[in-house]
């Protein structure tokens, strides 16, 4: 129960953040947007699948009437929410495969984390990005940009994660 | 039936995912106007190819049809060229012409899809933004109007047709000069209603109706249909007028999307505000 309120209350920490930091933050890079609201389907702790995805659609959609463009992040974080346990698969030795539920820094090591988030946040950033220009011309301008708030957005993700996540796991 | 259940069960987490992702891509289309305009035009198009096979094929049939349609027009064009006139001068000259000026383009093109039957009823012509077909231009049959274009895309237009409810156009009786509002009432497609023609005028069957010069949609003349029927409507003072259209709303093949190469001059005069 505890930890349901500490969930809670991250996640809401996760979007003050993101609408009232990074948002109003000027941009450094053309053409580029620091986005790490998608980490709270990222670090959160492994449940079951589809209580995720049922959690993350509603977490986008949240931030969506706040940006009013209903669906397209709700869609981004569902997509998110349904690839999070193959990409984990991806990134996993074949003997860690059932001893460890988690993917998280302690266990997976800091690269091996690092290219993990950016997989992750290059699937949300495209699949938002071309659900934005809703349209397949011009694609590679869609794909430069998503990589580059891909990148972007892991590193900001990765600070992230080792202030709230890794000093507490590596405790316990 | 277990198995289906089983099936479900099995693949629930796939399941539950294309379901969320629908309710999330049909927000999107449904909410966002960009990603919505997009999504509908794109589907425009498709259907649009759909119905273009089915027309191609509908239309070798009506070969025959079109043809006959086609002398007709011609003979009457050819009614009109100087040589079939008579001058009735005894010395010809030459007559610069100034105050004749082209009004309406006319634009050839085929019918791809058309209902008769629904309460509200559409056509698609195979012709769109590429042959310079805009929204809201008049189309118009060698015998007489047709609709309005609504929607269109680069190869298709989407026509509003006569048969629509919220199809109106202003009218006149050829006869009388009365002029008066064209619209349908729903029910026969060969038939629509006119109003707003007052008791004081006389009406016989038999008298033809023309589009008026209010409308700008389409030429001033284009036949609409003949008085069948007509009441008087004591309560305001009007006649309810049937009208047999002249175009054969079941049957169109060949059609022509007017251009009014002054109506946007029109409009602005209409629309600006006096100036004090």
């Amino acid at each position: 129960m505890i930890s349901v309120v500490k969930y809670f209350l991250l996640f809401l920490m996760i979007l003050v953040i993101q609408v009232f930091v990074l948002d109003q933050a000027p941009q450094l890079i053309p053409y580029s947007r620091p986005f790490i609201f998608f980490v709270f389907v990222i670090a959160f702790p492994d449940m079951e699948a589809v209580w995720l995805m049922a959690l993350a659609f509603a977490g986008g959609l949240l931030l969506d009437f706040i940006y009013g463009t209903p669906g397209i992040n709700a869609s981004a974080c569902l997509l998110l929410a349904y690839f999070k346990v193959p990409v984990i698969k991806m990134f996993k030795n074949s003997e860690e495969e059932n001893l460890v539920p988690l993917a998280h820094i302690v266990y997976l090591g800091f690269i091996r984390y690092f290219f993990y988030i950016l997989v992750l946040s290059f699937v949300f950033q495209l699949f938002s990005g071309f659900l934005t220009v809703f349209s397949f011309s011009g694609a590679g301008q869609t794909i430069m940009r998503a990589i580059v708030n891909a990148l972007i957005s892991s590193i900001l993700i990765y600070i992230f994660e080792i202030i709230f996540f890794y000093r507490r796991a590596a405790r316990t | 039936m277990g198995n289906i259940f089983a099936f479900l069960l099995r693949h629930h987490k796939f399941f539950v995912f294309i379901i969320l992702e629908g309710i999330g891509f049909s927000l999107v289309v449904n909410y966002n106007k960009d990603q919505g305009s997009a999504f509908y035009r794109s589907t425009n198009e498709i259907s649009g190819l759909a119905y273009k096979g089915i027309g191609n094929l509908k239309y070798y049939f009506h070969l025959q049809e079109v043809n006959d349609s086609l002398m007709a027009e011609n003979a009457r064009l050819r009614a009109k060229m100087l040589n079939a006139l008579y001058f009735d001068t005894a010395k010809p000259k030459t007559i610069t012409d100034t105050i004749v000026k082209q009004r309406y383009t006319f634009i050839p093109c085929n019918v791809v899809n058309n209902s008769v039957t629904n309460m509200n009823n559409y056509l698609t012509l195979g012709a769109g933004e590429n042959m310079g077909i805009g929204n809201h231009l008049g189309v118009v049959t060698t015998s007489g109007i047709v609709g309005i274009t609504r929607n269109v895309s680069k190869h298709f237009a989407s026509v509003l047709s006569i048969l629509h409810k919220d199809f109106t156009v202003s009218a006149q009786i050829l006869e009388n000069k009365q002029i008066g509002t064209v619209t349908w009432n729903g029910f026969d497609p060969d038939i629509v209603v006119m109003k707003d023609v007052p008791l004081n005028v006389k009406i016989t069957k038999g008298m033809h109706v023309v589009t008026s010069p209010y409308s700008d949609l389409f030429p001033t003349g284009s036949s609409v249909g003949i008085v069948t029927k007509y009441e008087a409507n004591h309560n305001d003072a009007n006649y309810t007028i049937y009208i047999k259209l002249s175009t054969d709303m079941r049957n169109i093949n060949k059609v022509y999307v007017v251009s009014n190469l002054m109506r946007e001059e029109k409009i602005k005069t209409e629309t600006i505000p006096v100036s004090k």
